[in-house]
């Protein structure tokens, strides 16, 4: 069972077809005006409720600058350093990815995965711009892998090294560069058995630190081990390279465990100790997880349990919850987030979208 | 006393179709629950239990007096006990997810053949620690439960116990006596009551597992549409032939011809689930119709099973056969969909775009 388009060149003919005609369609005179300058401050994916996948970018106060359609379903996007380019990843098991150029008024650029591999929906650009890495399934031999794509060449796939570990999906690049701390969720999974999840009961999820000049796997750091069903997926790292780290339970969701915490740059592995009913209420399951680095606190949202808690950083207290049904989308705004949910709300406004997952903020 | 009041918001939101805001209470919604509990989850587990003894007693008979007739008695006692699970096996709450008994139970999918490779290992190397069933929970989930047993019963060299049991055969009756151990743990949890069944049909504040009435119902629906997945990704997809290859390998129970009976009880014990809770009783009148889709789609299940009930090496072998699994892939997307978007949307628990199938 195959996966795949058969060339990847149909899949691409039929988007930017697709593509193109939405760029023109959904174009206003003033959004076209306003799609060089820096009005999209935020970029994420999106259903129309009807058959459209798509990547929007939006404003500091959720208008949306622009919509670009999707082949399939989206998942993360990165901008690199710069803001000009935008990546938006597809869900996994998809495999495309899609670059828009937000200074050209041109349809994306779609590259693809090779034919053994599939992305996690996860990319970050190096410190330089020069390379984009990609979490990727080498699914045949259960490994993780980072696909590493040439930005300065049509994202042409020049390597890849291992991942640490089984399902990395999120990843970062530490300050100076040099590594990446990546979340080795540690679930085995297969295109032939859809997302069946073929490990639970041996799965060992990580947080790896690779060495990016010799793919070295410096560090591995494991939850304890009657925690080894808490799928460790999405990362967020503030300034000072302190990582927080969000988990999804796989095991007994009713069973209360610590679901984040953070690793600092040297190294020491802290569990977020968050009071049960909060643990509760996001039954098992963190959907996305950002830092605010102005108001040093961090959002932790759950689609399962519609909820958003705002933690300090420092110190670990709840600061807010954010009741918001299907909640998961976020990104720091001013001192606060901007939420989006899969119901259509976006920064505090009902919107006819479905959002999805994830929020990037455009650097500055 | 808590009520929930859900508008259709989601994914169906932007269609025509009306948002229908459903009221029920905390009791109203433990009702079906409670149904579902007496009359299908502990009955199901008590037979699994009692099959999965029955199981243990015919294959320790091999090691006893090896012979055709106990070899044979054996592997039908080990169907008996495979088919009681099938009815249970969807039941991935409380007791069946709580210390991998699941995975230990049936390690499957195996992609990679791991449970062949280190049963061979164990038999190669005639490991004597496998022989007690006390030493089997520490070991790989691999060597535990029912694919390990029906390589021992039904694979290359179990013939041979028909002439002398030895290492295999005490192997294989540790592995049985593990099975109805695990198996009497989970009837005695369902039957609990203070256990699972309890939590799950009081809801409320001071209920750290269901705090409302949304909760239980959400439950109460997520369970058949996550079994139609897994029927579907897990046993129906990988052995349906891509580009005309065939391959009868590549499913469950395929040494023991079981594949298809297998998924034959699971669609039974669905439907007895769906029956049993009264599931279309929580529908409005006007969206009862849903209940008969449901029921018309179980229908068509039952005819197409009818039709697939040989081994799986002959359906795929059989061009319209296999056009009957693939009839049975779309009934169980079909399934799936009606328990997992329509009935849930309907009664107003519509599983949210973020959060459905998470990532």
């Amino acid at each position: 069972m195959r996966i795949f388009a058969p060339t990847g060149l149909i899949e691409r003919r039929t988007l930017l077809k697709a593509a193109g005609g939405a760029f023109l369609a959904g174009l206003a005179p003033r959004a076209a005006a306003a799609l060089a300058d820096s009005d999209a401050v935020y970029a994420t994916a999106f259903f129309d409720g009807y058959k459209e996948y798509g990547i929007a970018l939006l404003t500091e106060t959720g208008e949306i600058v622009h919509r670009y359609v999707l082949p399939e379903r989206g998942h993360d996007s990165v901008f690199d350093p710069s803001g000009r380019r935008l990546v938006t990843f597809a869900r996994r098991p998809g495999t495309f990815a899609a670059v828009i150029d937000t200074a050209k008024n041109a349809p994306p650029l779609v590259f693809h995965a090779p034919e053994d591999r599939h992305f996690y929906g996860h990319g970050r650009f190096s410190a330089d711009a020069r390379l984009l890495y990609a979490t990727e399934n080498d699914f045949d031999n259960a490994r993780g892998v980072i696909g590493v794509y040439d930005a300065t060449d049509d994202f042409r796939r020049i390597g890849e090294f291992f991942s640490g570990g089984i399902g990395p999906h999120d990843m970062a690049v530490l300050p100076g560069g040099k590594t990446m701390l990546i979340a080795n969720g540690g679930l085995e999974t297969h295109p032939d058995y859809g997302r069946t999840v073929l490990n639970v009961a041996t799965m060992k999820p990580n947080l790896a630190l690779v060495d990016l000049a010799t793919s070295d796997v410096l560090a591995v750091h494991e939850l304890p081990q009657h925690m080894h069903k808490l799928s460790i997926r999405h990362l967020s790292m503030t300034a000072d390279g302190t990582v927080w780290f969000a988990t999804q339970n796989q095991g007994d969701i009713h069973e209360i465990m610590p679901l984040a915490g953070s690793v600092s740059l040297d190294g020491e592995l802290r569990l977020l100790d968050m009071p049960d009913e909060d643990l509760r209420a996001m039954r098992g399951y963190i959907g996305s997880v950002v830092a605010n680095e102005a108001a040093g606190s961090v959002v932790f949202t759950s689609p399962q349990g519609n909820v958003a808690i705002e933690v300090e950083q420092a110190s670990g207290t709840v600061l807010a919850r954010h009741e918001l049904a299907d909640v998961c989308g976020a990104a720091a705004k001013g001192r606060g987030f901007f939420l989006s949910s899969g119901k259509g709300m976006l920064d505090g406004r009902k919107t006819r979208l479905a959002w999805d997952n994830h929020i990037v903020r455009r650097p500055v | 006393m808590h009520r929930f009041a859900a508008a259709l918001f989601g994914l169906v939101f932007l269609s025509a179709v009306p948002a229908h805001a459903l009221t029920i209470d905390e009791d109203q919604a433990a009702e079906p629950v409670r149904k579902l509990v007496a009359g299908f989850i502990q009955p199901a587990f008590q037979r699994f239990a009692e099959n999965a003894e029955l199981a243990a007693v015919a294959v320790n008979a091999i090691c006893e007096q090896p012979g055709e007739r106990t070899l044979g008695s054996a592997r039908q006692a080990f169907a008996d006990s495979a088919l009681s699970f099938a009815r249970v096996e969807f039941l991935r709450i409380g007791p069946l997810i709580q210390e991998n008994r699941l995975e230990r139970l049936l390690f499957w999918p195996d992609r990679r053949g791991i449970a062949l490779r280190q049963v061979q290992g164990v038999l190669a190397n005639a490991d004597e620690s496998v022989t007690d069933a006390a030493n089997l929970p520490a070991k790989s989930v691999a060597l535990q439960g029912f694919t390990a047993l029906e390589f021992l019963l039904f694979g290359t060299g179990s013939d041979d116990m028909e002439n002398g049991a030895g290492h295999r055969c005490r192997f294989a009756a540790a592995v049985a006596e593990n099975i109805h151990a695990i198996a009497l743990e989970l009837n005695d949890e369902w039957q609990d009551e203070q256990g699972f069944a309890s939590v799950w049909t009081s809801p409320g504040s001071d209920n750290a597992t269901f705090r409302n009435a949304e909760e239980v119902v959400g439950e109460l629906l997520s369970i058949p549409s996550e079994a139609f997945e897994i029927i579907r990704d897990q046993r129906l997809k990988p052995v349906v032939p891509e580009d005309g290859k065939a391959n009868p390998k590549r499913a469950l129970f395929w040494r023991s011809g079981l594949t298809m009976d297998f998924i034959a009880a699971g669609f039974e014990a669905l439907r007895a689930y769906f029956e049993t809770a009264g599931i279309d009783g929580l529908l409005p009148e006007e969206e009862s119709w849903q209940a008969r889709s449901i029921e018309f789609e179980f229908n068509n299940a039952e005819a197409a099973l009818a039709r697939l009930n040989m081994p799986i090496e002959d359906i795929l072998a059989d061009k319209e056969r296999t056009g009957d699994l693939t009839y049975l892939v779309i009934l169980s997307q079909s399934l799936q969909s009606l328990f997992g978007q329509q009935l849930t949307a309907t009664l107003g628990l519509s599983v949210g775009f973020s959060s459905l199938d998470g990532d």
